[in-house]
């Protein structure tokens, strides 16, 4: 037997052995060892006496091997024949699945020898069976788990149902730091902030003159007393006031309190209709609606722009640009703050957004300067338009194609003249659209098409564009 | 001229972004050689670093976990990874999809909710696909139950308890589908109007005439290719026969 090429021990190193006393020492060495042809035909099954988990194997003999294999191992076995045949040979394992009847499956892990003749081949075989169980066994555990998952959906629906439909607004509150743990939508809706803002946030910094410290024995102190035990408070944004009315828990080894808002007059805690649908178009909208600093740092975002730039949290985008996000950067950014600080807003502007990974979406964004006394906050409403296109205007198929003007074209130029012409139709179409989408700041459109401001206006000049840009 | 440089620009505005797709790639790989290397490793390392990468849960549920596993099969097949190395790492990218997944995000929708049964019978193993599908489902706003190792009586008890509009049965080897025939076979006999029945999952590309051996409603070889052949005329009209309990 040769490995390589080269001899495995050099001759006399070990007494001669006679064929008999080989296939039991193979059959040692090897879980299962198998004489093959080159064409799978099995010519000899050799199975370890010592692993009965085989059990006995000689039905294999002058049968193919291809009868006892699954469907994915038998391409690999074909490729190993196809390289023994080509005069190679295999030095690496072949793992291959076995079957041997309808249910019974096992791993083997293979070397591969050529024997003496060249159409014959001693496959020695490791069973993997223990790896298999061990690998079931571990899927058994990750059912279980999946299990204990499906039954914390169900009862994790109820619960969010629950908090979703109640109007009476409730916080969950940690007993231990005084963090919010949880918020109903009634309770969101009431202090107009993002879910994420809220939850993990010190509940006493939503009231007016409440330290922490100070605010949480007083809650503890409510729940322990009777259930009509209330404590007065007034909201930090409106001054509005209500009573909250505490209950104290424990969960999994944790204090917690729930805390319920209660108007002082019943209407006051109800915001008017509008702000409340409002809210709720900021929560449910799939429209992108960011709110951000004058020179375009986000200050908050709804779900809809999270979806857009395929982004989890907003604490990963709070604070950042806006720009980080726009295809074209601060380009795009600059030109929306500007007209929107000249003119107060911007309809449409064209852009695409892009995610962390790199991925573009066209977007059309409208911004609106927010008037507030204490500092300026800038809107902006971003709509994906690559699923607006998709639907009215489908795309030019071969047959529109050859239908169109285009199609008479060829023929009738040459593809010089075609590919010359073509180039300043784009450029002329490109920096009509810079001009419009920057509404006619030329350093901006220069800026935007990687242009000097002078290679602009020569191209506007070659395209007559001049005094179609100049503002009425 | 003008619909040809109109063209030439839509064209090149729509083409897919390049640098993405390498970047999925690159993420893909990584995820398959950690997850198949022996030795230290955890959960929530393995995401931290993901979301260092800038890949979203849901890229990384739809795309870069589905493209490691396929990736971990082909080192199987090309014999540079061995069944232990498949083993682990399968079970590895398992536990990460159970992981993103009990991060569910619950959308409170009452009506035109679709609930959808998932099953794989018996001693299926091979659950990446099953759990990935249940995923995609949840997020598309359907209400899903996953039933794993499921018997003849489970598929039974829960469609005439549930209230479900399809069971999608996912099976991946031949042997397997033998469990799922003798389930449908049964569903078929024994309930009058059963949910639609559909099948997919590695089982299709490996016997020929599937349809012939399981009694099911649709087959379908992808989420994409099971929703546009439920909304076909066809399957809505079958479904509001058969769902009208």
């Amino acid at each position: 037997m040769k490995n390589s090429g080269t001899k495995l021990w050099d001759f006399g190193s070990i007494p001669m052995n006679e064929p008999e006393y080989l296939g039991s020492i193979l059959a040692a060495a090897s879980d299962i060892a198998l004489v093959v042809t080159l064409k799978g035909k099995v010519l000899s099954v050799l199975v370890n006496d010592n692993d009965r988990s085989l059990g006995n194997l000689s039905h294999w003999e002058q049968r193919k091997i291809h009868d006892f294999l699954t469907t994915e191992s038998i391409p690999k076995l074909e490729a190993v024949f196809a390289q023994f045949a080509s005069g190679q040979n295999v030095l690496h394992p072949v793992e291959l699945n076995h079957r041997d009847n309808a249910i019974w499956q096992f791993p083997v892990s293979y070397s591969i020898h050529r024997l003496g003749d060249a159409d014959t081949l001693l496959m020695l075989g490791r069973d993997l069976s223990s790896t298999a169980e061990t690998q079931q066994q571990l899927v058994k555990a990750q059912l279980a788990i999946e299990r204990g998952y499906e039954e914390r959906r169900d009862f994790d629906a109820r619960y969010r149902m629950l908090l979703a439909t109640m109007q009476e607004p409730v916080v969950f509150v940690s007993a231990n730091d005084g963090r919010i743990k949880d918020i109903n939508a009634a309770a969101i809706n009431l202090f107009g902030q993002n879910t994420n803002d809220l939850e993990g946030s010190v509940f006493s910094q939503l009231f007016k003159n409440r330290r922490r410290g100070e605010f949480q024995d007083a809650l503890l102190a409510i729940s322990s007393k009777d259930q009509n035990s209330d404590m007065t408070v007034e909201d930090v944004k409106l001054g509005r006031r209500f009573k909250i009315k505490a209950s104290l828990f424990r969960a999994s080894g944790e204090r917690l309190l729930i805390c319920r808002l209660i108007s002082e007059n019943d209407t006051s805690l109800k915001d008017d209709i509008t702000t409340q649908n409002l809210l709720s178009l900021y929560n449910l909208g799939t429209d992108g609606i960011v709110f951000t600093s004058a020179n375009g740092f986000i200050e908050a975002a709804n779900e809809g722009f999270l979806d857009l730039v395929n982004t989890a949290n907003l604490g990963d985008i709070k604070g950042r640009s806006l720009s980080e996000f726009l295809a074209r950067g601060q380009i795009d950014l600059a030109v929306m703050l500007e007209n929107v600080t000249r003119s107060g807003q911007v309809r449409v502007y064209a852009t695409k957004l892009q995610n962390a990974v790199g991925s573009k979406l066209g977007v059309e964004v409208s911004v609106v300067r927010l008037p507030s006394d204490a500092r300026e906050t800038m809107a902006f409403v971003i709509r994906d338009t690559n699923r607006f296109e998709e639907s009215p205007a489908p795309a030019i198929t071969s047959e529109d194609f050859s239908q169109s003007n285009v199609a008479e074209l060829v023929g009738s130029s040459t593809l010089r003249e075609i590919v010359g012409e073509t180039t300043d139709m784009i450029e002329k179409i490109c920096i009509e659209t810079a001009i419009e989408l920057t509404q006619n700041n030329r350093a901006a459109a220069a800026e935007m098409l990687g242009l000097s401001r002078q290679s602009l206006y020569v191209k506007l000049r070659k395209f007559d564009l001049l005094a179609k840009d100049r503002p009425s | 001229m003008s619909n040809l440089a109109q063209r030439v620009l839509r064209e090149l505005g729509q083409k897919a972004p390049a640098e993405a797709r390498e970047q999925i790639q690159k993420t893909a790989h990584w995820l398959a050689v950690t997850c198949s290397t022996p030795g230290s490793y955890s959960h929530e390392a393995v995401l931290k670093a993901l979301m260092q990468k800038g890949v979203s849960n849901e890229l990384l549920i739809d795309v870069c976990i589905p493209e490691a596993a396929r990736t971990l099969g082909a080192g199987w097949d090309d014999n540079t990874r061995s069944f232990g190395q498949v083993s682990l790492g399968t079970v590895r990218l398992q536990g990460l999809v159970q992981q993103l997944s009990a991060q569910w995000k619950f959308t409170p929708v009452i009506h035109d909710q679709q609930s959808v049964l998932v099953a794989i019978c018996g001693d299926e193993d091979h659950i990446l696909g099953p759990l990935i599908l249940s995923d995609q489902l949840r997020r598309l706003g359907y209400s899903v139950k996953l039933l794993l190792g499921a018997t003849e009586k489970d598929v039974h008890d829960n469609i005439e308890t549930g209230f479900f509009d399809m069971v999608m049965f996912s099976c991946s080897s031949v042997v397997s589908l033998d469990n799922v025939a003798k389930v449908v076979k049964s569903l078929r006999q024994e309930i009058s109007d059963p949910p639609i029945l559909l099948l997919g999952g590695a089982v299709l590309g490996q016997a020929p005439e599937i349809e012939k051996l399981v009694a099911v409603d649709v087959i379908a070889s992808g989420l994409t290719d099971a929703l546009e052949q439920l909304e076909s005329e066809q399957v809505v009209n079958a479904g509001k026969a058969t769902v009208s309990r």
